[in-house]
């Protein structure tokens, strides 16, 4: 199970600081930190701990199975980023 | 190249696995998860981020001695070497003893302690070598109540059980947040998948709790928002309403059970509609809950802290443990069962201690010290002169015992403070000698303290990873040489090398024919233990004489704990209207008061600890989201500010520990960061603390809180 960056993200990056598994990108020294719109989380990185829940300054973070259904296609996009990088 | 190596968590119980890699010089520079591990079990952000602790430029490197009086707050201290510590500590307790007699010495230890298995085998040797009764540990804050309640109910202390999360169709989870604090008597795996399986195996997940949790989500189940402290009353009419559903296994009962019909004539009274003002749940909620227990074909009631905490924790546990049992759940699969482990002996009550202080006379369970004295004594002991020299190991009473500002006051009177501690925190900068110890990465160690609780029975264990810097020593090297120093038995009298450490675990390891050499022999270091059958609950944990369950303990009666319960209901029945009511907020940035120093989790509005609470009450109160408050209790005020939390129910304010350490000026982080410290204004002295378990009173207590002046 996996937790789901969605829509309000700002790219705060404070997720990225306290996440103890390196499951958040871009951080602020990625080049690509600059182009995106929002950060990701590595699907088959992260551990369900739930730091980063309460630490994002927007609530933008969900577990994904508690995703709002507004945003449940959030879960696909978070995945889809490390597939592109993947390539 | 230095190969990572296995080692494994000591910050919580699961004892997840770690895996250690190092640099070229050997020294630890990331913790990854173990997922090679066999016993399962992923670590989470608190242990993988050890290294925050283990490389804290705070860390405490040499013995210091404090040269300027404990009247004045900030600690003026200076290094000494050990020889030079053994030496006037150990003269000095000689002196005590000689002047005061052996029973004005206590020790406290606190909860890192149970996670360091050579101390915990060491610490029954220390209480026999100080020959005194005055040994406290932070048990009377967050769980002596179901050791008691385990006493009077199984006959032993130690009847621990654990529920089979993998296998039931039903659980119910009261006051506790597991997604954020982990299982506590109980040593589960960190995979929050094991809660979400059972709605997705068509199971039901319940959570009652004043807060709607981390725990709690559309993924696992929904919660009944009780009014805080009033979860003995949801249990009762529980139990009510079981009766009424005929949900009683009658066979199960009658092989096992004794003083039943005195249980059910107990909780008659107590129906859904009776008990519905009192708790704020509707009945026809408490009814649902109960038939969908009833209805399935296994069941768990898990309770923890948030209960044993305010003030009922007894009765509470008393009726979680007869809702299991007369349901048929103890000892089923898919119930509560006692797993195997390295130890699964429950050892039964062998008398009552009982002390006598200025204060009054206290009681002790024996044999063990899982109910110890309450920890809320300490401070009027030592004020009154009961007790003239206190050891505190890995501890911090100062500030997680209720009453901070009567404990530095009291604490002046004594003729000796010493602590033992991987920092000087707020306790340690009252102390005449501070004496460094080691952290997890630094000893050898195997998981005892989750021994007989595992969700996987397990063994593990884990060699130092990393040699201690500076002067850094074992707690019970420590201890063992001031004995020594004050003439008192000690094991290194005889033989000044014994590496005590290592023959401890190997003699309980022998338990189960392993030994460090073996386990260094396996994948992880981990050896797999035999699952047990189900119903080897009653062979183990039935130790009365008559070898039964005893479900109308006669004690209880004794000690006034059923009066109490009706007393208290009688009081909240006729509450006015609007009582805020404080409980105890768990976040994953702090772990009791670990972590306070620790800058990685002590950033945005992790920095201090904000007065959590409901909109509704924000505005009733004419507040705004970071209005300056004052939040005060019977016993004491402090300052504080408002963040808006509209998880909680109404009526309900939260607030974490481990803050307000302003005066700890050892741990630069946590005294810069600010932060109240809740349990200063704690109900505090004898009176706060429930009759047999001794247990402090630390959540759902009346405040009242009012903009700043």
């Amino acid at each position: 199970m996996t937790y789901v960056i969605a829509a309000p993200c700002v790219a705060d990056y404070s997720c990225v600081e306290i996440c103890p598994v390196a499951a958040i990108s871009p951080g602020p020294e990625d080049p690509e930190f600059e182009r995106v719109e929002q950060l990701f989380i590595h699907p088959d990185v992260c551990i369900d701990c739930g730091a980063c829940l309460d630490v994002c300054p927007v609530s933008a973070i969900f577990q994904e199975g508690s995703l709002p259904a507004k945003w449940q296609h959030y879960a696909a996009i978070n995945r889809q980023y490390f597939e592109v990088i993947a390539l | 190249m230095v190969e990572p190596k296995s080692s494994f968590c000591r910050i919580c119980e699961p004892a997840c696995p770690l895996k250690v890699h190092f640099d070229a010089a050997g020294r630890p520079v990331e913790l990854a998860p173990d997922f090679d591990n066999p016993a399962q079990g992923v670590a989470c952000h608190k242990g993988l981020s050890y290294l925050e602790i283990h490389d804290d430029p705070d860390r405490l490197n040499w013995p210091m001695k404090r040269i300027n009086p404990r009247t004045e707050e900030r600690g003026e201290f200076v290094r000494i070497g050990w020889e030079q510590a053994f030496e006037e500590i150990g003269a000095r307790l000689r002196a005590i003893r000689e002047e005061h007699g052996a029973k004005s010495v206590a020790t406290y230890a606190g909860n890192p302690g149970a996670f360091n298995s050579t101390w915990t085998m060491f610490a029954p040797y220390l209480k026999e070598a100080l020959d005194t009764q005055f040994r406290f540990t932070s048990n009377t804050q967050d769980t002596s109540n179901k050791m008691a309640t385990f006493a009077e109910v199984y006959g032993s202390p130690s009847a621990f059980k654990i529920p089979d999360i993998d296998n039931t169709e039903f659980l119910l989870c009261i006051g506790t947040n597991p997604k954020v604090s982990r299982w506590t008597l109980m040593s589960a795996e960190n995979n929050w998948d094991i809660v979400k399986d059972i709605s997705r195996r068509g199971g039901k997940v319940r959570f009652v709790n004043p807060r709607i949790t981390e725990s709690s989500s559309v993924e696992t189940g929904p919660t009944l928002l009780i009014k805080p402290g009033t979860d003995a009353y949801f249990l009762a009419a529980m139990l009510h309403e079981v009766e009424a559903l005929n949900g009683f296994d009658v066979e199960i009962v009658a092989k096992y059970g004794r003083n039943v019909e005195a249980m059910r004539a107990f909780v008659r009274p107590y129906s859904p509609e009776v008990v519905a003002g009192v708790t704020g749940l509707t009945a026809e909620e408490i009814r649902t809950v109960a038939r969908e227990f009833v209805d399935a074909k296994s069941g768990i009631i898990y309770m923890a802290t948030g209960v044993n905490q305010s003030r009922q924790g007894m009765i509470a546990a008393w009726l979680v443990e007869m809702l299991q049992f007369v349901t048929g759940n103890l000892g089923r699969r898919g119930g509560t069962y006692k797993p195997n482990g390295l130890l699964t002996v429950c050892p039964p009550v062998t008398g009552i201690d009982r002390i006598e202080t200025s204060i009054g006379t206290f009681e002790v369970l024996q044999p063990g010290m899982s109910v110890p004295l309450p920890a809320n004594i300490m401070t009027p002991l030592i004020a009154n002169g009961d007790i003239k020299a206190l050891f505190v190991i890995s501890g911090n009473p100062l500030l997680t015992v209720a009453g901070e500002t009567d404990a530095r006051r009291a604490y002046r009177n004594l003729d000796l403070l010493v602590s033992i501690d991987i920092f000087r925190g707020a306790t340690g900068e009252l102390a005449d000698y501070v004496l460094p110890a080691l952290d997890f990465l630094e000893r050898q160690d195997i998981n005892l303290v989750g021994s007989g609780m595992q969700q996987r029975p397990h063994v593990k264990y884990s060699e130092a990873m990393v040699s201690p810097a500076y002067e850094r020593r074992e707690e019970w090297w420590i201890l063992s040489r001031i004995l020594q120093a004050a003439g008192l038995n000690s094991p290194l009298a005889d033989d000044p090398d014994l590496d005590w450490g290592s023959e401890a675990i190997e003699r309980v390891l022998a338990n189960k024919d392993l030994s460090i050499d073996k386990l260094r022999s396996l994948p992880s270091g981990t050896a797999l233990l035999e699952p047990l059958p189900y119903d080897t609950v009653f062979e183990k944990c039935l130790q009365h004489p008559d070898k039964k369950i005893d479900c109308f303990p006669a004690r209880f009666v004794s000690a006034g704990l059923f009066d109490r319960f009706e007393q208290i209901f009688a009081e909240l029945s006729a509450e006015p209207e609007h009582v805020l009511k404080l409980i105890s907020l768990r976040t994953p940035y702090m772990n009791n008061s670990w972590f306070s120093n620790a800058p990685k989790f002590r950033k945005g509005r992790e920095r201090d600890n904000p007065l959590h609470m409901n909109r509704a009450d924000v505005q009733r109160l004419g507040l705004v989201e970071g209005d300056a408050v004052t939040m005060a209790t019977d016993f004491g005020s402090l300052e504080t500010h408002i963040f808006v939390d509209d998880s909680l129910r109404e009526g309900v304010v939260a607030m974490s520990h481990g803050y307000g350490q302003a005066r700890t000026f050892a741990l630069r982080v946590a005294q810069q960061n600010g932060g109240s410290n809740c349990n200063d204004i704690m109900p505090n002295g004898p009176g706060s603390i429930e009759p047999l378990s001794n247990m402090a009173w630390l959540s759902a207590v009346p405040v009242s809180v009012m903009r700043s002046t």
